[in-house]
């Protein structure tokens, strides 16, 4: 027997979850099936050939008990907060801060007063036919939040969502679901944060109804023992715009696949991702995104700034329908090796099935430019310093799409310290 | 300010430069001139700390102290300061915020406290004004889509804000038109002072009407082979680089 068939040392509860509601049940037990069915992938499965779910696999994880976790430094003044830790409810929205037309509450309050939304919508975004981790998800509690916008329903202040695990060895499953009814618009930034060694595996579907503009922004921070294998799916309509700004911040293991359908005309789909790496580590970005009908755009536009030995890996696959005439979609992905042992993987892929449209995609791996670092240093600035200003200025482009400028400055300073002068590697 | 003795310099077990002896007192500014490829600007990569560059022999002066010490950034915050012949272009870091983090390091070398915001605003205000810098550059990363006769007129402005003791030109002038000649030639005139010196590396004695240099220096396949006072650009203007010589066994006989 190889290592790879060896049975893997996590093995995840998959009892039958006591749901309230009779939608939840046979959801729960579908997934659960599903789960059974599929497995675990292994490096066999094309989507994961270069992921070892070594640190996923190789671990006894459980259920995340009760804990608490100071979740200050993730506070956002100008926000809503809605905090979960280990897979409980904390912090609640108070339903008076939010205007007429604006839901953020705990999913298993949802399935009892929004049964509608509920029964419509959750696990009908992400597929658990292929992809175990949602199955997985989806078999449990199904903790988490549901944000509705009513139609024309407007928010000005960002909805933050927080999800924090803490403790050795144990596993949560966040689950988020966010509808958009027709002509609103908000702005969502959820947070996954790990404090030691954890797992997260969360799901988050997206509905942006006709006319809706959503703004997503998706953090992943983890401790260096942590991993997070979780997914990002959305559907767009008509005139629709989606937006994601998606970073990850280290930890063993960082993987996120998203999942963009573009269902309406002139629908348009914004994707930014930035992935930072080091030691050891692996992150992964895997996008597919689905122009369906005529008329949509889509921009992808992905970073990973790597050091020591890690790893990135970086799919984005561009599907055009027949009769998809006039896509516009672009794709560029970049990464930056700060270190001669590691590696980066780019992988454009398109499958373009109309003729008039317009598909570009450029993919670079590279260092640091030796000149730039000169004239810095030539100008009085040292090494150090400027190698974090150009890092920095690599991760500019999305950094600078964050639209909560809390957020942005703090990644900002978070990256600084990291990459510039105060790094000691 | 400045002293090269005997200086030699590889790249890739190639030798550039081949023995340059060259003074340089406080507040002096010396033209370097020779034709392409002769290692001018070599020379001031050298002085500047490229590290590529290997010195096989001979030894540099910057202020009483061995220059070939220090690393690039060190030099700069000694008031040594290089002009790109060609300014790179960084995307993604702004040009102001730049210009502040590097005099801000100076600053801290010679102890004095950072400049403040405000303060910082003031100085580059007032120095964009010397060499007429479009201020819309300021706002834009540093030297992006600048173009040829704006990237020189943008190292000029940071030569004015850093305030080196030591500048190094390396053709500055080309690319540059006529009135931004004049422009960028009133700036360094205006810098000039007792305690400042220069390295005007040029093709064109044209800039030496505008900066008036105390000596000129042929450097010719990596030899110094002439040097004199101003009417020597003039007479390289009309005769060119054949008459001299860099053979120094033939210029010995000469
Ligand atoms: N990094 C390098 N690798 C290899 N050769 C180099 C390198 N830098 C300079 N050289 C060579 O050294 C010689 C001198 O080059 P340098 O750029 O110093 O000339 P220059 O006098 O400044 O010329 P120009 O007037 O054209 O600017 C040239 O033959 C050049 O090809
Ligand atoms: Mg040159």
């Amino acid at each position: 027997m190889t290592t790879m068939a060896s049975t893997p040392l996590f093995q995840p509860d998959l009892t039958v979850q006591a749901h309230t509601s009779p939608i939840l049940e046979t959801l729960g037990s579908e997934a659960r099936d599903r789960f059974q069915e599929l497995g675990f992938p292994s490096r066999r499965d094309e989507d994961w050939r270069l992921t070892s779910l070594a640190p996923v696999t190789n671990s006894a994880f459980s259920k995340a008990p009760a804990a608490t976790i100071s979740t200050e430094r993730w506070s956002l003044p100008e926000a809503v907060t809605i905090t979960f830790v280990n897979d409980r409810l904390v912090d609640k929205v108070a339903v008076d801060s939010l205007p007429p037309g604006v839901t953020v509450m705990p999913l298993d309050s949802a399935a009892g007063t929004r049964p509608d939304l509920i029964e419509k919508y959750l696990g009908s975004l992400a597929s658990i036919d292929d992809q175990p981790f949602v199955a997985l998800n989806t078999a449990q509690a199904l903790e988490g939040t549901l944000i509705h916008l009513a139609p024309g329903a407007t928010f000005d202040q960002p909805i933050n969502i927080l999800y924090a695990t803490t403790g050795d060895d144990v596993v949560t499953y966040p689950r988020t679901l966010i509808v958009a009814e027709e002509g609103s618009s908000a702005t969502v930034v959820e947070t996954f944060v790990g404090d030691g060694k954890t797992l997260t595996c969360p799901v988050t579907e997206i509905a942006v109804g006709p006319k809706a503009s959503l703004s997503h922004t998706r953090l992943i921070e983890l401790s260096p023992a942590g991993s997070c294998v979780g997914s990002v799916s959305a559907a767009v309509e008509q005139h629709a715009t989606y937006r994601l700004s998606s970073v990850s911040l280290g930890g063993s293991l960082a993987r996120t696949d998203i999942r963009v359908g573009l269902n309406g005309e002139y629908a348009d789909a914004i994707l930014d991702g930035l992935t930072l790496v080091g030691g050891d580590d692996q992150g992964a970005a895997h996008v597919i995104v689905d122009h369906r009908v005529p008329n949509c755009t889509s921009t992808q536009r992905f970073r990973s700034v790597l050091d020591d030995r890690s790893k990135a890996v970086f799919t984005g696959r561009i599907i055009v329908a027949e009769d998809a005439q006039k896509t516009d979609a672009r794709q560029s992905s970049r990464s930056l090796l700060r270190s001669p042992d590691a590696v980066a993987h780019n992988n454009p892929q398109l499958e373009i099935y109309a003729d008039d449209v317009r598909c570009t995609h450029g993919s670079t791996v590279g260092q640091l430019d030796e000149e730039a670092l000169f004239y810095l240093r030539a100008r009085g600035i040292d090494r150090l310093t400027s190698q974090g200003l150009l890092t920095l200025a690599f991760a500019a482009e999305v950094l600078g799409g964050i639209p909560v400028e809390t957020v942005r400055s703090r990644l900002e300073d978070l990256l600084m310290s990291r990459l510039g002068p105060e790094t000691v590697r | 300010m400045l002293e090269l003795k005997n200086l030699h310099v590889a790249i890739g077990g190639n030798e550039i430069l081949k023995g340059i002896d060259l003074k340089i007192n406080a507040g002096e500014v010396h033209a370097i001139m020779g034709p392409n490829g002769s290692g001018k600007s070599t020379l001031a990569s050298v002085l500047a700390g490229r590290e590529e560059y290997e010195v096989t022999s001979g030894e540099v002066l910057f202020q009483g102290e061995n220059l070939l010490d220090l690393d690039a950034e060190t030099r700069a915050r000694e008031g040594l300061f290089l002009a790109f012949q060609y300014p790179v272009e960084i995307p993604g870091v702004g040009n102001t915020y730049f210009l502040r983090t590097a005099l801000n390091a100076i600053r801290e070398h010679r102890g004095q406290p950072p400049l403040d915001a405000i303060d910082f605003l003031q100085l580059v205000r007032e120095k964009a004004d010397i060499v007429k810098l479009d201020p819309a550059l300021l706002k834009r990363a540093v030297n992006e889509g600048f173009s040829g006769g704006e990237k020189k007129r943008n190292e000029i402005f940071h030569m004015a804000v850093l305030e080196p003791r030591l500048a190094i030109l390396d053709e500055t002038d080309s690319g540059l038109d006529i009135d931004a000649l004049r422009i960028v030639s009133e700036g360094v005139n205006s810098l000039r002072s007792p305690e400042r010196s220069f390295i005007v590396i040029t093709h064109y004695q044209r800039l030496l009407d505008h900066i008036i240099p105390d000596s000129v220096h042929v450097l010719k396949d990596g030899r110094i082979v002439e040097s004199g006072g101003r009417e020597l650009a003039l007479e390289l203007e009309a005769r060119g680089y054949d008459w001299l010589d860099s053979d120094p066994a033939l210029e010995a006989a000469r």
